[in-house]
């Protein structure tokens, strides 16, 4: 080979790599580029809302503070109560606020405003536009406020304009959190529950069980001891529930059968002492889940034939409301040749629990 | 006669101790439903004076309840709450076993229902703040001899705030893409997603202050060409609260989708996430939380995040066209640079 063509070929495949190059860049950084910023308005200051009473549906007296953060020309402040914070977003006023009967009964700091306007859901000031000094508290106080009438968190916007009229420039436009709670006794249309049953058996939705309790019998040490329970939950808690499972080992005396620290698999002979919540073939026991809940299994407890026992475990969970399932625990129980003879037995509880 | 009645008794004393065993055993109920939650503001000084409704579920044998106020805290990241079950464990900083009475037993008919009292005083010198413990229903399993006994128990998680000046302090910690494991204890957050489109977005924040938080705010979630792809209005729709001290993981579904199941005629809502259907590129997330209890400051958390979803076929589409283009171009300048060859060997002839 001359070395004319080596080069010649050099040559070709150095102009494309950097065609490409300069192809790839083209097409990448951009993408890279592009969207990543945004802008944050300018916010008030210290700014709070405190509420005479936050009894849902109450009269209230709503006192608004904060420091303006900087000297601005100030003509209007807009109040709007809404049921999420954040300026990107329209405003859907709360179930059941209404400030159009409200009156301004107190202003502190930067003062002389007047109601310009109101509706339901929002409040207008208004005063001949001046400059604001940023250091000032400042306080306005509304009062005949009726609350929003359903127990929840909400915002209340607040723009700060140039004009006397809102048709200026916007300079603050922030949120104010408040929140309403429900009085003691409420007779909600459906209130909160959590059904939970553990048995032998169960059927028809908790209503019938069988046994809770059960014998191994004599412990035999050429093949593993098993037994079975269910249990049965469900739940319109909006975050779900967890079962938990308490309880030591089976113990007799000051003997034990050592429970499983991690997923193992029976084996006959050697001390052992585990559950899980699958259907197993060795040995053959157990069921899967069942039910139209969103419930799910722990893995450590969510593998075919193999077996844990950890106090405190979780054992299953549903993460929303879930609406029935059905859980099938499997306990193996595998002794050693030499173990000391006794009466082993022990107390397993399921803790149901709502997540919060 | 008498040997005949003699062997009789007999055997109907045998047939009971044969018999007994096959009878329904389970003389006591371990079906329960509680009220999950109960949540009270009350002032320093206050007495709150309340019921809870329990019911035995079977329909059969009574249930026999142990009451005990028991103090929790947080399960990891998750919203799950973690029993303190030592018998001798101290009171918590946010305990309410001091303030928190209910009975100790109660016994419910088969199939009926309970109202028991509960009364939570609040001292008159409680700082303001959020104070919470559990009431804990064991089913009482009668102390049987039998090798293994299983008993159900529930909780009712009692949240109670006490209004003043409180310190609030939430620390933002992560925002980002988030593929949750199976039963969402944990997971992991990624900014490339191939295999899978994202279909969540989980934000950690961690309560340093004395108040239990619920942040409320928005996502914004924009294309690589600034457009906005989707709008979430709530950014922590099912109210999820931050404990105190606990670092808490909000998961934000971009597509929920909410079914109404009904089994048993009990109406249960069960949120499912689905599909997003992103398009491949990169997307940029803005979140904007706030945060304050009454008469407490606003406090303001921001954060953006930016993820790509590339599936696998659009990454061999773009480097396909990509090859594609290359090779025009690279047989264009072949082309010209032909060209050239022959009109200067033309003009040296």
């Amino acid at each position: 080979m001359s070395k004319r063509p080596v080069k010649r070929f050099i040559k070709s495949t150095g102009r494309f790599a950097v065609i490409s190059v300069i192809l790839i860049v083209g097409f990448i950084l951009p993408l890279l580029s592009v969207g990543s910023s945004y802008a944050d308005p300018i916010k008030l200051l210290h700014r709070l809302l405190q509420q005479s009473t936050d009894l849902t549906g109450a009269t209230s007296v709503h006192t608004f503070r904060w420091k303006y953060p900087d000297t601005e020309l100030l003509g209007a402040i807009e109040f709007d109560y809404c049921t999420n914070p954040y300026a990107n977003l329209s405003c859907d006023a709360p179930d059941g606020i209404d400030v159009s009967g409200a009156t301004l009964t107190n202003q502190v700091g930067e003062t002389g405003f007047t109601i310009l306007s109101q509706t339901t859901s929002q409040i207008i000031l208004t005063r001949t536009p001046f400059v604001v000094n940023p250091a000032l508290d400042n306080l306005y106080e509304f009062s005949n406020v009726i609350n929003p009438t359903t127990a929840g968190q909400y915002a209340v916007r607040v723009k700060t304009y140039t004009s006397a009229d809102t048709s200026g420039l916007v300079n603050d436009d922030c949120d104010i959190a408040f929140s309403t709670v429900g009085p003691i006794t409420v007779n909600a249309e459906v209130p909160p529950f959590l059904f939970f049953c553990v048995s032998e058996f169960i059927t028809d939705y908790c209503q019938s069980s069988g046994r809770t309790f059960f014998d191994f019998g004599d412990f035999d040490t050429t093949q593993t001891n098993t037994a079975q329970t269910q249990m049965q939950i469900a739940t319109n808690a909006q975050n779900g529930y967890t079962i938990t499972m308490g309880g030591n080992t089976m113990t007799s005396s000051n003997h034990i059968i050592d429970a499983l620290s991690v997923p193992t698999a029976s084996s006959v002979g050697t001390s052992q002492f585990g559950v899980n919540l699958r259907a197993n073939t060795s040995p053959a026991i157990g069921q899967d889940e069942q039910g139209i809940g969103i419930g799910t299994i722990s893995p450590d407890y969510d593998t075919p034939d193999l077996f844990k026992y950890g106090k405190d475990d979780v054992l299953a969970s549903a993460v929303t409301g879930s609406n029935y399932n059905k859980y099938t625990v499997s306990y193996v129980v595998n002794v050693p040749p030499d173990l000391p003879a006794g009466v082993y037995n022990t107390t397993v509880t399921y803790i149901a629990t709502a997540s919060f | 006669m008498k040997r005949f009645v003699r062997i009789f008794v007999s055997l109907a004393v045998a047939a009971i101790f044969v018999l007994l065993p096959s009878a329904p055993v389970n003389a006591q109920s371990n079906a329960l439903s509680i009220n999950p939650r109960k949540d009270y503001n009350a002032k320093p000084g206050d007495t709150i004076n309340d019921t809870i409704t329990l019911t035995n579920l079977n329909k059969d044998v009574p249930l026999y309840l142990q009451l005990k106020v028991v103090d929790f805290t947080s399960s990891g990241e998750t919203g799950a709450p973690k029993l303190i079950q030592k018998s001798d464990a101290p009171p918590t900083a946010w305990s309410l076993r001091g303030m928190l009475t209910v009975a100790q037993q109660l016994t419910i008919d088969a199939a009926k229902s309970a109202t028991i009292p509960i009364s939570l005083k609040v001292p008159a010198k409680q700082g303001a703040g959020s104070y919470y413990s559990a009431i804990e229903y064991s089913v009482v399993t009668g102390g049987s001899e039998k090798q293994v006994t299983v008993a159900a128990a529930g909780t009712t998680l009692v949240f109670l705030n006490v209004p003043g000046t409180a310190r609030e302090q939430l620390q933002f910690v992560q925002f980002g893409a988030f593929v949750p494991n199976k039963d969402d204890t944990s997971g992991a957050f990624s900014g490339l997603f191939v295999a899978h489109k994202p279909q969540i977005l989980a934000y950690r924040l961690n309560n340093q202050g004395n108040i239990a938080e619920v942040p409320q705010g928005a996502i914004t979630i924009k294309d690589m060409f600034g457009k906005t792809y989707k709008q979430i209005n709530d950014a922590n729709p099912k109210k999820q609260i931050v404990l105190l001290g606990q670092t808490r993981r909000f998961e934000v579904c971009m597509n929920p989708s909410t079914q109404n199941t009904n089994e048993d005629g009990s109406e249960v809502q069960q949120t499912v996430c689905k599909d997003p259907n992103l398009k491949p590129g990169r997307y940029t997330a803005q979140l904007s939380l706030i945060y304050g209890s009454n008469g407490n400051e606003t406090r303001e958390i921001t954060a953006a995040t930016s993820f790509w979803y590339l599936p696998w076929w659009f990454i061999v589409a773009f480097l396909l066209v990509l090859a594609l283009i290359i090779g025009i171009v690279f047989f264009i300048v072949r082309k010209i640079r032909d060209l050239r060859d022959v009109h200067s060997r033309r003009g040296r002839r």
